[in-house]
């Protein structure tokens, strides 16, 4: 379908909207010196009554998970397998369906690591505000502190690693050092975008808002902060991704891969605004708007892989390559917006791919660990009490889940534990003096942990 | 500015706006939700731009409020519609999910700019674009009769 729509057309949707618009209640009133009144469905005498009925059933399970001694936190109770085969472009793969439980009355180990044994990797969150929230699985430590540079916002990469920096912010991107916290301004921009790179990132500038004006790309060594070459005007698209000496751009009607050397050098048509999920050296992931089949490309031959989504999906959402390049990982879930997620996991060598599903929990986000050994995900938990955090490990074929009493844990990176030493404080507070900002600023300083 | 002359000022789009994510029943409840929420911590004269963090508040919770239901409008929303609108693309709005239904409203009903759209519902100009594309896909039975 063309994006333009008819005269005719844009009148009819025009007439609906207005008509749903014109439904609106009169707004209430903000008295000064007031608060607003009750939301009415906290006020219906019906309705509270269920959910007090509603909260007793939560808080049964709940009284008996607290009386053995337990601060809301859970561990998955069991995992379950079946395989079956399916054929894709004329060669025969294996689909492995697990399902795991994140029942949160379910208890967490009492001690030792959470997931049961050591993974040598610490979980750094983006706290959704102006720092971060550090996890370190082996120890049951969680700590959290600012980061310079980190700010709020809907950029597309609110953090990513590059070698052993953080990159973060938008307006005035910083790199931080993972084993320091030194962090150095990378310069003026609206955004950055991964580069693959070794050392580097690409800064987007827009001048204002992101698509506000033609963007300036260029790229800055994390290292030294320096720029690589002068910004330069892209006008083929928005720059979603780096590609091998260039950038892909997302067009109204698929992808076009730009170089610095050579501008637009290729395009992929998706009819449609087409989404870049990852990319290394060698390949780009990237799909349509409607993401129902995903696609490894080649940049510089354009050979394509393409992947459907398993039995019971529509969708791809958020693939991520592992650092060998080996794995892909994504997350598959209903054409709506809103059904749940499973973790979908493709082993490039052999085409195998296995899938975990949690009816209980929505996964939101995906990291590997830098050896491509570990696959963790987690739920989104901004402004929410507990997170719910998955792990496969790739050798044991097994995927485990813990549900963690704390909130403010968006987008995690993995890194070694050997270089987030820094990142936990000696002494140890109670959870509820460490909680995770809710204001912007957060106005915190220094660095709180405690203990699960 | 005070919280009185910010409520004021944004009340009456952020309850239209409400109403074509959850319709009239849901309205009132999601925006007073999302006004509660921030006064519990601060004061709407705290935020450094309160009208798109409303307006992302009010999406956000409209989409919880889609979770919990299985359906996107409430019954109320099965009023007669007047002559001029065409009920298989009314029907067919409704049953977008709300951030396309939030993209298709801003766009095509209050003819904003593709930048201010996406500032409103927290998102980039791509993601927009990746929306409405979306929307007009799912319209298309009704709307290419036209």
């Amino acid at each position: 379908m063309s994006d333009e729509m008819s005269p005719e057309a844009t009148r009819a949707l025009r007439s609906a909207l207005g008509h749903l618009e014109s439904q609106a209640p009169e707004p209430p009133q903000l008295p000064v010196g007031a608060p607003l009144p009750t939301p009415r469905f906290w006020s219906k005498p019906a309705v509270v009554a269920v959910a007090f009925a509603l909260a007793a059933l939560v808080a049964l399970p709940g009284l008996w998970w607290l009386r053995s001694g337990d601060d809301a936190v859970g561990t998955d109770a069991s995992t379950t397998s079946t395989a079956s085969v399916t054929s894709t472009a004329g060669t025969t793969t294996t689909t492995t369906v697990q399902t795991t439980s994140t029942n949160p009355a379910v208890r967490l180990p009492e001690a030792g690591p959470i997931f049961g044994e050591t993974t040598g990797v610490v979980l750094l969150f983006d706290n959704g505000i102006d720092g971060l929230t550090a996890l370190d699985p082996d120890h049951r430590l969680v700590a959290r502190s600012l980061i310079e540079g980190q700010r709020p916002g809907d950029e597309p990469f609110s953090m990513i690693r590059v070698a052993d920096k953080l990159v973060v912010g938008w307006g005035e991107p910083h790199a931080v050092d993972i084993a320091s916290w030194e962090a150095r301004s990378l310069g003026l921009a609206t955004i950055f975008v991964p580069a693959v790179e070794p050392n580097r990132v690409w800064l987007i500038d827009y001048g204002d808002r992101i698509g506000a004006h033609t963007p300036r790309v260029w790229q800055v060594d994390v290292n030294t902060g320096e720029a690589l070459g002068d910004p330069t005007e892209v006008t083929g698209g928005d720059p979603k991704f780096g590609i091998a000496g260039g950038l892909a751009l997302q067009t109204d009607s698929g992808l076009v891969l730009w170089t610095m050397d050579g501008g637009v050098v290729r395009s992929l048509e998706a009819g449609s605004p087409a989404w870049a999920h990852d990319a290394s050296g060698d390949v780009l992931v990237w799909c349509d708007a409607y993401c129902d089949e995903l696609q490894l490309t080649d940049p510089s031959t354009l050979a394509t892989e393409r992947h459907r989504p398993p039995t019971g999906y529509d969708t791809f959402r958020s693939a991520r390559l592992s650092p060998s390049g080996d794995y892909l990982a994504a997350l598959v879930g209903g054409r709506e917006e809103h059904t749940g997620a499973a973790i979908w996991l493709l082993n490039r060598r052999t085409g195998d791919v296995t899938v975990v599903a949690d009816a209980e929990t929505r996964v939101d986000f995906l990291a590997w660990t830098p050896a491509s050994d570990q696959l963790f995900a987690s739920s989104s938990s901004y402004r929410r009490d507990r997170t719910v955090i998955w792990r496969y490990d790739l050798d044991e074929e097994q995927f485990g889940a813990v549900v963690l009493p704390f909130g403010g844990a968006m987008t995690p990176i993995i890194v070694e534990t050997s270089l987030a030493s820094a990142y936990f404080g000696e002494h140890l507070v109670q959870p509820a003096e460490c909680q995770a900002p809710g204001a912007q600023p957060s106005g915190r300083s220094g660095i709180c942990t405690f203990a699960l | 500015m005070s919280d009185a002359e910010i409520w004021s000022r944004h009340c009456d789009e952020l309850i239209r706006y409400a109403t074509v994510l959850v319709g009239p029943a849901s309205a009132e409840d999601v925006v007073s939700t999302v006004v509660l929420r921030v006064l519990q911590r601060r004061t709407l004269s705290d935020l450094v731009d309160p009208r798109p963090y409303l307006f992302k508040g009010v999406l956000n919770e409209a989409r919880s409020v889609a979770r919990r239901n299985s359906h996107h409008m409430t019954a109320a929303d099965d009023s007669v519609s007047p002559p001029d609108v065409d009920p298989e693309v009314l029907v067919a709005v409704r049953r977008l999910p709300p951030r396309q239904r939030a993209a298709v409203y801003l766009t095509y009903w209050r003819d904003l700019p593709m930048v201010e759209t996406a500032q409103l519902m927290g998102c980039g100009v791509g993601t927009v674009k990746r929306y409405l594309h979306l929307a007009r896909s799912h319209l298309r039975e009704v709307l290419d009769e036209r």
